[in-house]
């Protein structure tokens, strides 16, 4: 059917682009959605990972990273090709979390609180692993917020510190330190009682 | 979804033990099935409004209760990713089927989407198509073909509301129903409903659940209200998709409510 084979060419082609041509594509418009939709293909993910690990709260993720491609779909034009796309998403997500954080009440409190209401995967057979991940989790979202974006960008999706401070921001030296900061704030909260003398020290605001 | 990274800045380094432990933290689970489909419709929706993103997309839970394709269908989103889910494929063997085309602000992108679907219907799938709004059904077969109108939709509360306008006898509600798609789409109503259509309280989502619930569908069961004629009375022709895949089907008043159903005729199982 000339149609199909038209049609399927047409989207198998999409796959084949690389995520600046797809935004490209769509910006160019005409495609119905498709590039984008590929993009969203991709990326829902590990977008849906940043949301979940910067808000702590699998409701307010779904919201943030919904509203969150939403922007970009219709922003798409703002971007001016001097990150990565993942990059220039991250941003995005990130931004809409601290704006769903900010306009929650109590955000601090609910963070903290509903750490294990996060989705892990194999719960039941990597019990310990689990437990280890939601107190970690938990330390985490006592930190200070910017400590935090650093560290859940860097350590945990993996950004480069030029990415982080490219979504962030901030200058590259910036990142880093909120990570050597984060890090031993971390460290502080989750070493063992018998190991912290006085008791852990509340990690401070950073810049 | 960790990702090691390749920067080598002494200040990197990790004496703390902090970095690795968070990196070797299990990933989140992938997105919700759910959320997916939210924020593609949202992104439907922001297509529908000029950049023409509009493929309706079937819900999860109604993908194996859809009906079989006819031969020859083809999925109506090709991507290898959905390939596998057979959805596409699905809802193009339903508009196959019915007929069925949602108006969209942007026609040339979810029409052209879907010229598969009008190839099939020009190729004598579709029964009793006439033009635009016919009212008919003098060879007893009732009359369909006119584009569907999506009314509203409601994915928490598993509901599309369609406005057919097909003009059907209570005799021939399986038929009629066997017509009705299991799963329209998840795309926004594209315009306000007609005065005399909007004014009808099964036309809202929560109407059509609330006609449903009166007629005994259980809340699990996905609902498909469509907008019709019945023995001359405008009616609403509900269709209920159990999650096993049955469906069952009945006409009723559209002022159809939990306390007075005013069921036409059914339930009859749909085949």
């Amino acid at each position: 059917m000339p149609t199909e084979n038209r049609d399927a060419g047409a989207l198998d082609a999409l796959a084949d682009l690389d995520d600046a041509a797809l935004l490209a594509r769509h910006v160019r418009g005409g495609d119905d959605g498709a590039a984008f939709g590929e993009l969203f293909r991709r990326h829902r993910d590990r977008m849906y990972a940043v949301a979940i690990r910067t808000t702590g709260q699998r409701e307010l993720a779904a919201d943030a990273v919904q509203e969150a491609f939403v922007s970009a779909f219709r922003r798409a034009d703002a971007f001016r090709g001097e990150a990565a796309v993942t990059t220039w998403l991250h941003r995005i997500v990130v931004n809409a979390c601290l704006d769903r954080l900010r306009r929650e009440k109590n955000a601090t409190v609910r963070r903290a609180g509903d750490v294990a209401d996060i989705d892990l995967p194999d719960r039941h057979d990597h019990h310990a692993a689990t437990e280890t991940a939601i107190v970690v989790r938990d330390a985490l979202a006592r930190l200070p917020e910017a400590q935090r974006l650093a560290l859940v960008l860097v350590d945990m999706q993996g950004l480069s510190v030029a990415e982080a401070a490219a979504v962030l921001d901030v200058a590259e030296g910036t990142v880093k330190s909120r990570c050597f900061r984060g890090r031993e704030a971390l460290a502080r909260i989750l070493r063992p009682p018998s190991a912290t003398g006085p008791g852990p020290a509340e990690p401070q605001e950073a810049t | 979804m960790n990702h090691p990274h390749d920067d080598t800045d002494p200040t990197e380094l990790d004496p703390t033990g902090m970095r690795a432990l968070l990196g070797s933290l299990p990933d989140p689970a992938p997105m919700p099935a759910d959320l997916v489909e939210r924020i593609e419709a949202a992104l439907a929706e922001e297509a529908r409004r000029g950049n023409g993103w509009a493929v309706p997309e079937c819900p999860p839970e109604l993908r194996a209760a859809t009906p079989d394709a006819p031969a020859g269908v083809v999925p109506l989103r090709r991507r290898p990713v959905w390939r596998g889910l057979g959805a596409a494929a699905a809802v193009v063997g339903v508009l196959g089927l019915g007929g069925l085309i949602l108006e969209t602000a942007s026609p040339g992108g979810l029409q052209a989407a879907l010229g598969v679907a009008d190839d099939l219907a020009g190729g004598g799938t579709v029964s009793g198509a006439e033009s635009d709004g016919a009212v008919g059904g003098s060879d007893g077969s009732g009359s369909r073909g006119a584009p569907a109108r999506l009314l509203a939709a409601d994915p928490d509360l598993r509901v599309h509301v369609l406005d057919g306008g097909s003009v059907i006898s209570s005799a021939e509600l399986a038929d009629a129903a066997r017509q009705v798609p299991v799963a329209p789409g998840k795309a926004a109503p594209a315009a306000p409903a007609d005065e005399g259509v909007s004014g009808a309280p099964v036309a809202t989502a929560e109407g059509a659940r609330a006609c449903a619930t009166g007629l005994g569908v259980p809340r699990g069961d996905a609902v498909v209200v469509e907008l019709v004629v019945v023995d001359g009375r405008p009616a609403a022709l509900v269709v209920a998709t159990s999650p096993s895949g049955a469906r069952t089907a009945w006409a009723a008043l559209r002022t159809c409510a939990p306390g007075d159903p005013g069921a036409l005729a059914g339930p009859v199982p749909v085949g």
